[in-house]
């Protein structure tokens, strides 16, 4: 097989990826994105909502991606779309290693002096009864229907969740005339009271804290139904969703008839490259999430000082931590590449401020009592099909952790190799033994993290 | 249980779950130490043949003795699946080696000839045959035009090492055996009374009157401990899975075999990288290209996932079971085909541990064949 | 689940076949997209189970919208745009070495 070679290899064109690319551009770079078009997640199909003039739907953030794409698309960086990365070899050397990709049909392999991942973040694992139906769908996967197709819910539709991006969706659904018949709020009842210490720091943030208060405000406004302190959901139906039940904190039942349910838990870094490349991360208690062992607020990571992560992949911060950590990042590579920069004060002022809100944040909106202990009868493994009692099982029964737990059941072998369900079930596993959650670390992850066709691992260039 | 147990297994692999599992079985009172999670477990990493064809050449004792263990392999599955009501994919109707040139049709020829003289007047049964008998063996299946030979055994076969494993160590419990998990052991010494003490890293020792260290790659510095020599190596093997497909091959081949779920298992390759058990593009680039060889119509499969396993292979290739002389009562074994060895590993592995009582040529097995001439 | 807000004008409208049935897509959306737009679902049945599925988080994660398109099986539809004259069909088995060795 062929290695092509370059200096800087960046993966993904979101806010982080863009930023690093315009920082790092006196280098050789190529940008390696999934998708078709620059933008990410948040600035997805930007272009294309412009064209249909539907921009104001979206609310100002969205509008913000703008620039940093013209300006992308319009230099000279060697990007290419629709590359799927599958895996990175030689990641233990310090002087580079080489990314696997899928483009054109076939595997593709380019040696890089310096890497950044820019992969974003998902949602969290939101397992409980019936969350197979077709039907329910994340609030991340509404907002690409809205963004990328103009399709909205069909109702009746609920809305279930907590969170900034929870509130966002609901405001962009407001924008275009939506309301879901029933909004179930999955906050914690009292976490406003430990969230309050978190304030006074949060003020650096000011703009956003506002921004999300007014989403806030807007959100108990209009919509239907509302229900508070929710903290336990079910889904029914047959071949699809028909029915949404649930009950609140104070034992009140509720339900109603439903074609869709939206569901949001707030969203974690995207770890499947990372774990494929064996980098150590650790969990972070304060937004129950798993990262990356970073030695630098440029994203280098400890023991592999050719990659940096910058943005959500690192630690969930949103979109303009992660556009300043990107700059950042990109800034790194360069310096470490050519020597010519000195640490950017504005980008390390504006990362500060970004992150300002996210002790806050993280407090406000710990992970919903609804999803964190799913009964034993719910599936966890969709792919698998493997039900948390199951999993409990297989833990009495010795499976000593997520990877032998495959000798056991499939959870984790099919399609998806985890992505959906890995955190939970390392959760799970750790809950049965008695440990903390961060103590179980997720299953490990091959190359290659993507399927490719037998034939295009076998294509060769040569 | 009490402190002391008659016999401790070190290690709960393949190797160790069945040798425990006979242990259960005779009624000893048996423990098995498994290390945690993170193990190198190479028996997390098996194909899955059951596979006597090119076993032992060089050693004749051994390919008795691999024969012998595929000959009671069906009896095997068949009590523990009654044992434990878990289905193990167990499937023996023969195996193919398939040859894509001449250089692998002329090198499978050579080993079968080699075989069968070393076999002598106890039966072997490995042919080759041509094309059409392959097509006539395995129908309804389009085979790349490079296929024009292999070599078949009727006693060969595949089963599924996951549930094979899992079936064992349950198994192994129901019969009342006691299965520690989280115990890396640090050391084998002798304690007072012909016991001997095993101490493990964060917990309480066991005590046992025999100690079977059967942990694979975790094997010399636990073996030196107690007179024992163990030469063996990491080789990695790499194998890609796909996803599920419609059931299309009824017996498996070497680099090739469908599981009982439905997705096709792809290999092989043998390197020698240390311990690292990574998969890489070179060596997958490779399979694939084979698989694609041999069926075309793979092309456009997935590749779900792939993996390396590091293979414990011993300088010949064949088993080391070994006695120590100097610490009568621990006992090592060790070799590169546990899932092919199970049978024979449950059934006499436990009457020499117990008993002392060893099979024909046994002796042959032992490490001291390494520091002859 | 999902239904279009507005109808696609003319230059934004892109033809496929679902099931070897016409089918409107708008440019720039996903197979996935369209597929739901269309009304068709559940996208696929769970090879384990047979439960009936459909896509659940759009965006390459979750793996629940694996469709055949044009002719290679198990494609990740949310990750696969919209072309004339692109053909989708909707797997409920295991693809078939048959099928696959017709292309």
């Amino acid at each position: 097989m062929k290695t092509e070679a370059t200096e800087v290899v960046i993966i993904g064109a979101g806010p982080a990826g863009l930023a690093a690319a315009k920082a790092a551009s006196n280098n050789e770079v190529v940008v390696l994105d999934e998708q078709a078009m620059p933008g990410g997640q948040i600035w997805r199909s930007l272009k294309q909502v412009e064209q249909r003039r539907d921009l104001s739907h979206f609310g100002n953030d969205y509008r913000r991606g703008l620039n940093p794409i013209n300006y992308f698309l319009s230099s000279n960086v060697d990007y290419r779309p629709d590359a799927r990365v599958i895996g990175v070899e030689e990641t233990e050397s310090k002087n580079g290693g080489i990314i696997l990709y899928l483009h054109n049909g076939s595997v593709k392999r380019i040696a890089a002096k310096r890497l950044i991942i820019a992969v974003g973040a998902q949602e969290r694992s939101m397992p409980f009864p019936g969350w197979t139906l077709p039907g329910v769908i994340t609030a991340g996967a509404a907002q690409i229907a809205l963004k990328t197709a103009d399709l909205v819910p069909k109702r009746p539709f609920i809305l279930a969740g907590q969170g900034p991006l929870f509130l966002l969706i609901l405001s962009q659904l407001k924008a275009v005339g939506i309301e879901p018949d029933v909004l179930l709020r999955l906050d914690h009842q009292n976490s406003i009271w430990k969230a309050i210490p978190h304030l006074p720091g949060a003020f650096a943030g000011a703009a956003d804290l506002a921004k999300g208060i007014a989403w806030r405000l807007n959100s108990t406004f209009g919509t239907k139904t509302s229900v508070k302190n929710v903290i336990s959901i079910e889904a029914h139906g047959k071949n699809h969703l028909e029915r949404v039940t649930w009950k609140t904190l104070r034992g009140k039942a509720g339900e109603c008839s439903a074609s869709t349910l939206l569901i949001h838990d707030g969203v974690v870094p995207n770890t499947q490259l990372l774990r494929s490349m064996r980098i150590p991360m650790w969990y972070d208690k304060s937004d129950a999430s798993w990262r990356p062992k970073l030695v630098s607020i440029a994203g280098q990571l400890a023991e592999n000082p050719w990659v940096f992560v910058a943005g959500d992949a690192s630690g969930i911060g949103g979109w303009k931590a992660a556009s300043a950590m990107g700059s950042l990042a990109g800034a790194a590579v360069s310096h470490s590449l050519k020597g010519d920069l000195s640490v950017n004060s504005e980008e390390l002022r504006k990362l500060g401020k970004a992150r300002a809100s996210r002790p806050f944040l993280n407090a406000l909106y710990p992970p919903a009592k609804a999803f964190t202990h799913p009964k034993d009868s719910t599936i966890v493994c969709r792919c698998e099909e493997v039900s948390a009692g199951e999993i409990r099982d297989a833990v009495k029964m010795g499976a000593q952790g997520p990877n032998q737990l495959k000798a056991f059941l499939r959870s984790g072998m099919g399609p998806c190799q985890g992505r959906i369900c890995a955190d939970m079930t390392a959760a799970i596993i750790a809950q049965s033994k008695g440990k903390k959650v961060g103590e179980v670390e997720p299953m490990r992850v091959r190359m290659p993290i993507s399927p490719v066709t037998l034939g295009e691992m076998a294509s060769s260039d040569d | 249980m009490t402190q002391t147990a008659e016999v401790a297994v070190i290690g709960g692999g393949m190797v160790g779950a069945a040798i425990g599992l006979g242990l259960a079985r005779k009624r000893s009172e048996v423990i098995i130490l498994d290390e945690g999670d993170n193990a190198l477990r190479t028996a997390r990493g098996n194909f899955g043949l059951v596979w006597t064809q090119t076993k032992g050449l060089g050693l004749q004792r051994y390919q008795e003795w691999t024969r012998e263990s595929a000959a009671i392999y069906s009896d095997f599955a068949g009590i523990l699946t009654e044992e434990t009501g878990l289905e193990i994919g167990h499937e023996q109707r023969g195996g193919l080696s398939l040859c894509t040139s001449h250089e692998e049709f002329n090198a499978s020829q050579n080993v079968i000839d080699q075989m069968k003289a070393q076999a002598g007047n106890l039966p072997y049964e490995a042919e080759m045959i041509d094309r059409k008998t392959i097509e006539e063996l395995i129908p309804g299946v389009r085979f790349g035009d490079s296929v024009q030979a292999g070599a078949y055994c009727k006693y060969d076969g595949h089963v599924n090492p996951l549930k094979l494993l899992r079936a064992m160590l349950h198994a192994f419990q129901k019969h009342g055996g006691h299965y520690q998990i989280n115990s890396s052991v640090e050391s084998i010494s002798r304690s007072p009374g012909n016991i001997y003490k095993i101490q493990i890293s964060g917990q309480a020792s066991v005590y046992a009157e025999k100690v079977v260290i059967a942990c694979g790659h975790g094997i010399p510095p636990l073996a030196a401990q107690c007179g024992l020599h163990c030469p063996t190596r990491p080789q990695r093997g790499q194998v890609l899975v796909t996803e599920r497909l419609d059931k299309i091959l009824p017996m498996p081949t070497e680099s090739m075999r469908q599981t009982d779920e439905g997705s096709i298992l792809l290999g092989v390759s043998h390197e020698e990288v240390g311990f690292d058990d990574k998969n890489t593009v070179d060596v997958s680039n490779d399979i694939a290209a084979r698989a694609i060889k041999i069926l075309p119509a793979l092309k456009n499969v997935n590749i779900v996932r792939g993996w390396g396993a590091l293979r414990i292979m011993p300088p010949d290739g064949c088993p080391i079971y070994d006695e120590s002389k100097t610490h009568p009562g621990v006992f090592m074994v060790t070799n590169h085909s546990g899932v092919t060895l199970a049978a024979i590993h449950s059934s006499r592995i436990p009457e020499w541990i117990l008993e002392g009582r060893m099979a024909i040529g046994f002796e042959e097995f032992s490490s001291t064949r390494f520091q002859k001439g | 689940m999902l239904t279009r807000r507005s109808k696609i004008s003319v230059e934004h409208i892109v033809n496929i076949t679902i099931n070897g049935k016409l089918s409107i897509a708008r440019a720039g959306e996903s197979v996935a997209s369209a597929v739901l737009a269309s009304q068709h679902f559940p996208t696929r049945h769970n090879p384990v189970s047979g439960k009936p599925r459909a896509p659940y988080c759009l965006m390459g994660s979750c793996f629940e919208c694996l469709m055949n398109i044009d002719g290679s099986p198990n494609k990740q539809a949310c990750l696969v745009t919209v072309a004339e004259g692109m053909s989708v069909r909707l797997q409920s088995n295991r693809p078939s070495v048959e099928e696959l060795d017709e292309n």
